[in-house]
């Protein structure tokens, strides 16, 4: 970074300098947050604000902004967030992980005290007057100094939080690194990107990568990274490989608890001592014959089970029922499929309706809670 | 996991015995620490005074459901550690710590005496499908009726080394502290005598919860166990 980079102010007490060039990862506030490769410089650092969300005393929020130089000018901003004191209930979610407009949204995991999600949206944060926290003023003009900006980024954002902390990150990209040019926010809204093949395969490369990324971004949410992993820079987003419909990734999972890194520690132990080869070997057999976690595939397989088991049932006890009734066969099965025809139209409705209702109290009950972020306009904030 | 070695039972969901080496930069056997002890990189908070290492063992994770126990090797091996503590000739506190050398993805779940209804105090400070943590505090007694002694060979041995008895009766505040990747089960065995009051298995029926609770002595003791268990459990 230049020495053009304009200081903001700081904490002394903060581990990280403004001006620290950072590889690998940076830590802040005990978490570690993974950054793609290069060097990347710490150009910002001080508080941010709640916008919305109320989730205690949780003292203050910790921002900083780091900023990677290629040719000359900018072309990546990761953008922090993590509280400085636990609260006791719970962050929380992101209104990017809600959102139904974004261009990717995986939700890892979610309950009412922690969260893991990932979202890819484009932001606006090239033009002159982007908004952003405090800190964001500094950076700001980071991006001018030279050419005009491409006025839309692309973000890959995660949100983690468990009862006590949290790490809000965003990894916004020059959506010139994928051979795209200036494009405006409508421009990538689902239905343009799906219509352009380009676009569509940028969207799709982020996305793999924040699929690879999620791993280091939950360990470094922990304090987890070490050694290797800590220093290991994430690859490039435009360089990810984009997954075809069924196919194997062509790389594994990133993170601690993937199977292959489960693998690697565990060899470590036998290479350490820990464990004996014995031991090793069946431990090994064991990870590797463990079942993979239950999918939403799984959850539909069983409940189609179930639905077809006991519309047998019903089916039968309507077919008998009616037959004692008529004591004719063929009235006994109009009467049985006439239940039948009625009974799934209406089991249908019934269930949409539940499913609406139950998604609305979930959604009603949902806290989000959301800071101050670049480009991202909000009422009250500019 | 037939073909470990070592197999022994340990309460609650994290079981079992796995004869390994330490590795050189864990803790090794006879070295003496205070304040604080690692281990496999979680740290936890150690009564005043200093406690030497009696044994640093592997164990298999085993899996305590409707009263069926079932191996999970593939949790990877549970790193296990105790200590102890001699003061004024008796072993005043012995510490167990048992938790896990590999994460997981999916959550470790609570231990069956934090469940139980027929302690001094089983509390649930917080507790979801992924993460927990709790405390308990019970009473243990050794021989006929009450079982091994909890350090086993290695506290004996240590109590001969160091010329200092070790009661048959024991006060234990346990914690279990779980997060979706990561374990530890810290169990604080506390020789009553310790706390000024004189307690033996033979006399363990005195210290029975429904006895307790129509006298007022033991459990202000008993309290006093709870209170270290609500200290440790933030740290832990």
């Amino acid at each position: 970074m230049s020495a053009a980079i304009v200081f903001a102010s700081g904490d002394d007490a903060r581990a990280t300098a403004i001006g620290d060039v950072m590889t690998g990862s940076i830590e802040i506030a005990a978490r570690q947050i993974p950054l793609p490769a290069g060097d990347w410089t710490v150009v910002a650092s001080g508080t941010n604000a709640l916008v919305t969300g109320s989730p205690g005393a949780y003292g203050t929020i910790e921002n900083a902004i780091l900023a990677r130089r290629a040719d000359g000018r900018i072309d990546g901003l990761v953008e922090i967030n993590v509280n400085r004191l636990p609260v006791a209930d719970g962050w929380g979610t992101a209104a990017d992980c809600n959102r139904t407009d974004g261009l990717a949204t995986v939700a890892f995991y979610k309950t009412p005290v922690d969260g893991f999600c990932l979202f890819v949206v484009p932001t606006e944060l090239g033009t002159v007057n982007a908004p952003g926290p405090r800190t964001w003023d500094f950076v700001r003009p980071l991006l001018h100094e030279t050419a005009a900006p491409t006025p839309v980024w692309l973000t890959a954002g995660f949100r983690v939080s468990d009862r006590h902390d949290i790490l809000d990150v965003r990894y916004h990209l020059d959506p010139r690194a994928f051979g795209l040019g200036n494009l405006t926010v409508s421009d990538w809204s689902v239905e343009a990107v799906l219509t352009k093949p380009d676009r569509f395969k940028a969207v799709n490369q982020l996305t793999a990568w924040g699929s690879l990324a999620a791993g280091p971004v939950e360990d470094g949410f922990r304090g987890a990274m070490t050694g290797r992993a800590a220093a290991a820079s994430l690859p490039n987003a435009w360089e990810v490989a984009v997954l075809k419909e069924g196919t194997a990734p062509s790389a594994d999972p990133l993170g601690r608890t993937s199977r292959s890194a489960r693998l690697a520690a565990l060899d470590e132990l036998v290479e350490s001592g820990a464990i004996a080869a014995s031991d090793h070997a069946a431990y090994l057999k064991a990870i590797e014959d463990a079942p993979p976690p239950p999918t939403p595939d799984d959850y539909y397989r069983l409940l189609g089970a179930k639905v077809v088991s006991f519309n047998f049932f019903r089916v039968s006890v309507d077919y008998i029922l009616a037959f004692v009734v008529t004591v004719n066969s063929l009235i006994s099965g109009y009467i049985t499929a006439a239940i039948v025809a009625t009974h799934s139209v209406a089991q249908v409705f019934n269930d949409m309706w539940w499913d609406s209702y139950i998604q609305a109290q979930a959604s009603a009950k949902s806290t989000v809670v959301d800071f101050v972020y670049i480009g991202v306009r909000r009422e009250g904030v500019s | 996991m037939r073909t470990l070695s070592r197999p022994a039972a340990v309460a609650g969901i994290l079981v079992g015995l796995l004869s390994a080496t330490a590795p050189a930069t864990a803790q090794t056997v006879g070295s003496v620490v205070s304040g604080t002890v690692e281990v496999a990189g979680k740290q936890v908070p150690l009564p005043a005074g200093d406690f030497t290492v009696l044994s640093v063992d592997n164990v298999p994770a085993r899996l305590l459901k409707s009263g069926e126990t079932t191996e999970r090797l593939d949790l990877g091996p549970i790193r296990s550690v105790t200590l102890a503590q001699v003061v004024e000739g008796r072993i005043a506190t012995m510490v167990e710590v048992a938790a896990n050398l590999i994460p997981y993805y999916d959550g470790w779940g609570t231990t069956a005496d934090c469940t139980r209804t027929d302690l001094y105090a089983a509390i649930s400070r917080f507790k979801s499908g992924w993460d927990v943590s709790c405390l308990y505090v019970k009473p243990m007694s050794q021989g006929a009726s009450g079982g091994a002694n909890p350090g086993g060979t290695v506290l004996e041995a240590f109590a001969q080394a160091e010329n200092a008895s070790v009661t048959d009766f024991w006060v234990v505040a346990g914690l279990r502290a779980a997060n979706r990747q990561d374990v530890v089960d810290v169990r604080y065995h506390v020789d009553p005598a310790s706390l000024g009051v004189a307690a033996s298995a033979a006399g363990a029926a005195a210290w029975e919860p429904a006895v307790i609770e129509q006298d007022p002595s033991p459990p202000r003791r008993c309290e006093e166990r709870g209170c270290l268990g609500r200290d440790r459990r933030g740290t832990a």
